[in-house]
């Protein structure tokens, strides 16, 4: 089925200049001449539209001039047409069933249900349809891969457990799925994203002016939204790749009143590792996901969902440095994700509504050390559990006034690590203490319209974090020397803050086709991912702000010019930002988190400053289309700290892992004719900074690189291009069974990008010709060489 | 039918993956190394021991010269071992580039030293105070053949090897830590070995001329039994934090290539040392074993614990350790072994008689000590090696020892001398002393046992002019002059050659180079040395 995705920002427009005329639509079902209601009408240059009376009429008054109309409605094709307005016009339009015709309760709950998104100001919006254009590494679409295309989001390289915002570290996006928190977004060590690619309806990415319904990480919000399973019908869609499978399906339970949407995907690559390359002879990777979620229509007031999401990962891989200390025969990593959403959405007479939403997270990494000579296995386990209770009252009424305010109470409770030595006597067993924090915030926003060019948002959330015991904390003496804990008992408060967080947006359009925002947000961010490697193991240690280690904070101001050319079909922005982070997590020289119980002392907290400029255009329609971005931005670090160890680069500032003061990245996309579309995106950005030495000294019979300062030096200039070619094949529309093959080429001219160059003892005469006198060899490391070709077949039954 | 698609299709599946996948994750090439050398780093390694008189400290400041980053050692420092209780002082004494205390100098376990270095420049370095941990000994040493020990990127296939693994009881009473290091020993194979040249007077003689010498190598034997000494190339660092108290057993602390199938004894030194200690060795091990994989620790300063006192804000590296070592040994016997080794090991390859090469013939040379050579190993691990000959040598057998033979290699009991220049006839490349040696001699058809009777030579070069390219040795060879119509056997008829180069014009012309330009290529090299004079890019 064709959904229709996104939000239209409907703003009536005073027409002061021209002679105006009257538009009017009417708008029937083709098969029974039935007029359609709630038909949308989106007109362009003016950005403005709304939708269908219960006649099928829409009617607008604009002036002289050349309008795009694009009208769409669920269940029904859309449909696009160019008017010459100079005189009052009354045109009859006539849609055609798509697919399938949804029950009128079904298009209400729908409809409803739209109706609690709010219009926001600095939202980076992709829908299934833009996510399945980007070329991909195996032939399916990846959400984390496609949002890497947009301006502001970068990652750590061609493997990275997550993405960079806006200069920010991984840690600092609060990645929900369902409004489910998700702690480690990547299987396979950042190869795919977790989330079940069919289960996607879209990706919502704040970074500017956050929303004040959202808290707790600093750098932006990625929402990525599991489909509604509004259907009459079942239907099956699937795919067969060449490292994943997957299948999911859509049906209705009980018409009407229950719905269901279940996918899933599974990869099982220990055959192909260990028989094609011998450096991974020893490589075992298989993951699962799976995405469940339960519709159901209590009546045209009250609707509930339940959203279900799991994934495991199981994997060993040899170039995977081994934790020390545990004799073992190899390291296994095996992690669970699995959560639960419960929503509850009501909806009053009177255009107002409420959200009530009952969160549930539990992610649960481990490490497995099959004991040498017996069946053993010495388990390392940690955990985090989320759980959150959030409601929400929204009003939106026409008259340029919304308002939204909810309260919020989250639960953390973090078991920093176990050592479990299973039934072997020949290790101890250890066990962190948990530690639990509650993050409970009220807050509230205001849109206002006080005139048609200037549109207000202004937000507030009260946020008030407490640690609680049982805990133990350390303490140190003058020297920075460990001296004895102090206990906190069961519920004692161990450390408490309350912060204010203020949002702003301002949108004041100085054209009909020109306005210009302005945003700023304080957000602070109590968790944090603590890791010194330059992605995030998915066994990494997860910690709560303490007494030692302060909240991150972060205050961001942006300025955004936005110029739509051509009817609205080229869009333009430039946006500005300058963000400006406390306490930013950063390690110190030597650092070992491994069941370390006072983390404090391996790292050190730095204040940070992000800015950049966006330049941005995109073309949405026509065969060809696509988006262009250009980022200049810096990311910058600078520790405040008294001890010569924590004092990194001599509390200078110093470029951040995710500097990257270049960056374009483009996607073009020709949609030639139905059943080929044919799909290139480039992305080039500055090399990664990186470490090099400042000198070297001989000990141990090993040369020994010296580092004196930190990211000094840079990678080679990252660029790569990918190309996809998607073919459809049904030639009869109406046909129940839709099969398409999907071609990509990831890195199509065979660009080796390097992900890390390291250095390496010098082994007699090897690679002497590289490495001429130098003390030290050095390699770089590129996870791909050449293109990467994928074929994957996807289907569809309905 | 269907199977058989099925199956088709199934290859057709393999194929595509195996073609992605053996792409992925499979990238290393070498690069150039960049730094960012800083000069005048001061760098401090000191160690104190229980082993009477290793205790040893260096100390270097780091320098750039033609580009290159050096260090050197700093001479005439005042360097104190302070006994942090009673605050004794004990000095130490430079011998060469390293300072001492004494041979038999040692401290005990559960003492506390701190040290300090006083630079000739007035500059003080002290270190923090470090305990001489208790001392854990190896209860059990034993190895481990793997075929695969470890996978080298860089050889692109796994390394076989011998794994050396310990059994020990780790005390309960305290934290320890533990840093592993190993010397192995094995019977060096040659003493020497001379690429496209021959070993003359201790040093690989190349002679540039001798086409003999080509793409060959030869190999000089030691003049005495001679150990090669290997060390480990990493780090190998343990710590109780998981294991306190408990019978630690297979613990590897050392490996072993396996790359000649002679037998090695492994000498695995076990010193225990300080947590602060332990922490910077883990941090040397994270910047130079752990820093290739995907989740490496990215690169950080190596903090040690030195202060400067005149100048607390100058860089000073390295660490003073005081640690508790034990030495145990394992032998491992790999001559019977049936497994390939890693590599190829160079065959035995000595001069020959009758060699195109200049007398005297040699084929053995010293065992030269160094850090990686020695001949002189202690009678308790020599025991090891079985029945190794020593004292008098007769290479040969033939009843004459080496220091008497005058071919050590061929065994010759009559010792033959014919011209009685102290080489033996079996091992003389010119018998009969002429100077042509036996090669040119029979190419030239001349006798090698007549002095009297010698090749043809007009340039008096001793290569015969029936080998000789260059018979008169005035520069043009023989060949040129034919071309150039000069008489090729009169040093004094030189062809024309306008600019010198080295090519008389007449073949200049023949090879469409510049007679009037030295370098008709431009690319430096004279047209006459010049193999491709034409080509810029080659020479």
């Amino acid at each position: 089925m064709t959904c229709i995705q996104g939000l239209f920002f409907i703003v009536s427009l005073g027409s002061i200049f021209a002679q105006e005329y009257s538009l009017t639509l009417n708008i029937s079902d083709q098969e029974n001449s039935q007029p359609l209601e709630g038909v949308t009408v989106l007109i362009s240059p003016c950005d403005c539209g709304g939708i269908t009376n219960s006649s099928g009429i829409f009617s607008k008054r604009l002036k002289t001039g050349q309008y795009n109309l694009l009208v769409e409605y669920l269940g029904y094709g859309s449909q696009q047409i160019t008017v010459d307005l100079n005189s009052n016009q009354s045109l009859k339009l006539e849609l055609l069933i798509e697919e399938e015709q949804l029950s009128e309760v079904i298009l209400l709950a729908q409809k409803r249900n739209q109706n609690v998104e709010t219009p926001q100001m600095g939202v980076l919006e992709l829908n299934v349809r833009d996510l399945i254009k980007v070329p991909t590494v195996m032939g399916e679409f990846d959400v984390l891969k496609s949002i890497t295309l947009m301006a502001g989001v970068n990652s750590s390289g061609d493997l990275s457990n997550g993405v960079s915002i806006r200069g920010g570290s991984l840690d600092q996006n609060l990645m929900l799925y369902d409004g489910a928190p998700v702690f480690n977004p990547t299987h396979l060590f950042g190869l795919f994203s977790v989330f079940t690619p069919d289960a996607i309806s879209g990706v919502d990415i704040y970074r500017a002016n956050i929303p004040a319904k959202y808290g707790g990480r600093i750098a932006s919000v990625i929402e990525i939204k599991v489909k509604n399973p509004y259907t009459d019908s079942f239907k099956v869609e699937g795919g067969i790749g060449l490292i994943s499978n997957r299948l999911s399906i859509t049906t209705p339970l009980i018409k009407d009143k229950l719905m269901l949407t279940a996918g899933g995907r599974t990869g099982f690559s220990d055959l192909l590792f260990p028989l094609l390359i011998p450096r991974l002879k020893n490589t075992r990777a298989n993951f699962i996901d799976s995405t469940v979620k339960l519709l159901y229509l209590l009546n045209s007031y009250n609707q509930v969902s339940y959203t279900y999401f799991l994934s495991n990962d199981f994997y060993q891989l040899d170039l995977i440095s081994n934790i020390e200390n545990i004799v073992s025969s190899s390291n296994q990593y095996d992690f669970k994700t699995r959560n639960h959403s419960l929503k509850w959405l009501h909806t009053f007479e009177n255009e107002t509504n409420l959200t009530s939403r009952l969160i549930h997270s539990k992610y649960t990494p481990q490490n497995l050390f099959p004991e040498l000579d017996t069946e053993n296995i010495i388990r390392f386990e940690s955990q985090i559990e989320y759980t959150s209770l959030q409601s929400e009252f929204a009003n939106s009424n026409a008259k340029g006034l919304g308002f939204y305010s909810g309260v919020e109470i989250k639960r953390y409770q973090i078991s920093p690590g176990s050592l479990n030595p299973g039934n072997t006597n020949s290790i101890n067993p250890v066990t962190l203490n948990d530690e639990t924090g509650f993050e409970s915030s009220v807050y509230a926003n205001l849109d206002w319209n006080p005139n048609s060019n200037l549109a207000i948002a202004v937000g507030l959330r009260l946020t008030q974090f407490s640690l609680l015991g049982p805990f133990d904390q350390a303490q140190y003496d003058s020297n920075g020397l460990f001296d004895g804990t102090i206990s906190f008992g069961e519920q004692e408060t161990v450390s408490s803050y309350v912060n204010p967080e203020p949002r702003l947006g301002i949108n004041y359009k100085l054209g009909e086709n020109t306005s210009v925002k302005i945003s700023y947000a304080r957000i602070f961010q109590y968790l944090q991912n603590i890791y010194n490697t330059n992605t995030p193991l998915p066994t990494s240690r997860w910690k709560l702000s303490d007494r030692y280690i302060t909240p991150q904070k972060n205050n961001t101001f942006g300025l955004g010019l936005y110029q739509n050319f051509l009817n609205s079909n080229l869009e333009f922005s430039l946006e500005g930002y300058y963000r400006k982070t406390e306490n930013n997590l950063t390690y110190k020289p030597g650092a070992d988190f491994f069941l370390a119980e006072f983390i404090e002392k391996e790292i050190t907290q730095a204040e940070g400053k992000s800015y950049g400029v966006e330049l941005s255009l995109r073309k949405n329609l026509g065969k060809v289309n696509g988006i262009f971005n250009y980022t200049w931005s810096r990311s910058l670090l600078k520790t405040n700290a008294l001890d010569p160890i924590g004092r990194i680069n001599n509390n200078s500032w110093y470029a951040s892992d995710f500097d990257r003061p270049h960056t374009v990245n483009a996607t073009v996309n020709f949609e030639g004719d139905r059943y080929n579309t044919f799909s290139f995106n480039f992305v080039g950005q500055t090399g990664r900074p990186y470490t090099i030495a400042n000198g070297i000294f001989q000990t141990q019979n090993v040369t020994i690189p010296i580092y004196l300062n930190r990211n000094n030096a840079r990678l080679p200039t990252y660029h790569r291009l990918d190309f996809s070619w998607k073919i459809a094949y049904s030639k009869d529309p109406g046909r129940r069974f839709k099969g398409d093959w999907t071609f990509t080429v990831y890195n199509l001219y065979s660009r080796d990008n390097p992900y890390n160059i390291y250095y390496t003892q010098r082994n007699g005469v090897q690679d002497g010709e590289v490495f001429l006198g130098s003390p030290l060899g050095a390699y770089e490391l590129s996870i791909l060489k050449g293109a990467l070709v994928s074929l994957s077949y996807n289907f569809k039954f309905q | 039918m269907l199977d058989e698609t099925c199956v088709l299709f199934m290859n057709i599946l393999k194929y595509i993956n195996f073609s992605i996948l053996f792409i992925f994750l499979s990238c290393i090439d070498p690069v150039s190394p960049e730094f960012d050398f800083k000069e005048n780093l001061i760098i401090i390694n000191a160690l104190a021991t229980n082993v009477p008189g290793a205790t040893n400290v260096t100390v270097e400041k780091t320098f750039i010269e033609f580009g290159d980053y050096k260090s050197k050692p700093i001479s005439g420092c005042a360097i104190d071992l302070i006994n942090s209780e009673t605050k004794e002082r004990i000095s130490f004494s430079q011998i060469e580039d390293v300072y001492y205390i004494s041979d038999v100098f040692k401290i005990s376990p559960g003492t506390r030293w701190e040290l300090e270095v006083t630079l000739p420049d007035g500059e003080i370095y002290r270190s923090t105070s470090e305990l001489a941990p208790v001392k854990v000994p190896i209860e059990e040493i034993y190895s481990e053949f793997n075929p695969e020990m470890i996978y080298d990127e860089v050889y692109g296939g796994y390394i076989p090897g011998d794994e050396v693994k310990i059994d020990f009881q780790d005390p309960v009473a305290d934290k320890n830590f533990y840093l592993f290091q190993y010397r192995a020993y094995q019977e060096e194979m040659y003493c020497k070995i001379c690429e496209e040249s021959i070993l003359r007077e201790g040093d690989c003689l190349e002679e540039p001329n001798n086409p003999f010498l080509l793409d060959k190598y030869f190999t000089y034997i030691c003049d005495q039994p001679c150990w090669k000494i290997t060390y480990n190339d990493e780090i190998i660092v343990f710590n109780d934090e998981f294991t306190n108290g408990k019978n630690i057993s297979k613990l590897l602390v050392g490996r072993v290539p396996y790359e000649t199938k002679q037998d090695i004894l492994v000498e695995v030194i076990n010193l225990n040392i300080s947590e602060n200690a332990y922490n910077y060795y883990k941090a040397i091990k994270d910047l130079i074993d752990n820093n290739s994989g995907l989740n490496a620790p990215l690169p950080t300063a190596l903090v040690g614990n030195f202060n400067g006192i005149t100048n607390p804000e100058s860089t000073v590296l390295g660490r003073f350790t005081a640690g508790s070592s034990e030495v145990k040994s394992v032998f491992i016997p790999r001559n019977k072994r049936t497994e390939r080794t890693l590599g190829t090991i160079k065959l035995p390859s000595s001069e020959a008689y009758g060699d195109p090469i200049p007398n005297p013939m040699t084929y053995e040379t010293a065992c030269e000590e160094s850090v990686n050579r020695t001949a002189i190993l202690s009678a308790d691990k020599r025991e090891f090696f079985g029945e190794i000959e020593t004292g008098d040598l007769d290479l040969d057998k033939d009843g004459v020892l080496d220091q008497d033979d005058n071919c050590i290699t061929f065994p010759n009991p009559d010792q033959t001398d014919l011209d009685a220049d102290g080489i033996g006839d079996l091992c003389d490349n010119d018998r009969d002393g002429d100077g042509y040696i036996l090669y040119y001699e029979n190419i030239c058809e001349s006798d090698d046992l007549d002095a009297s009777q010698t090749p043809l030579d007009t340039d008096l070069d001793f290569i015969p002019d029936c080998v000789d390219t260059d018979d008169d040795n005035d520069g043009y060879s023989d060949e040129f002059e034919g071309i150039a119509e000069s008489d090729p056997l009169d040093v004094d008829s030189l062809p024309l050659d306008t600019d010198q180069d080295g090519l008389p014009d007449a073949v200049e012309s023949r090879r469409r180079t510049d007679p009037n330009n030295p370098d008709t290529d431009g690319d430096g090299v004279k047209d006459g040395d010049d193999a491709y004079p034409r080509d810029p890019n080659r020479s």
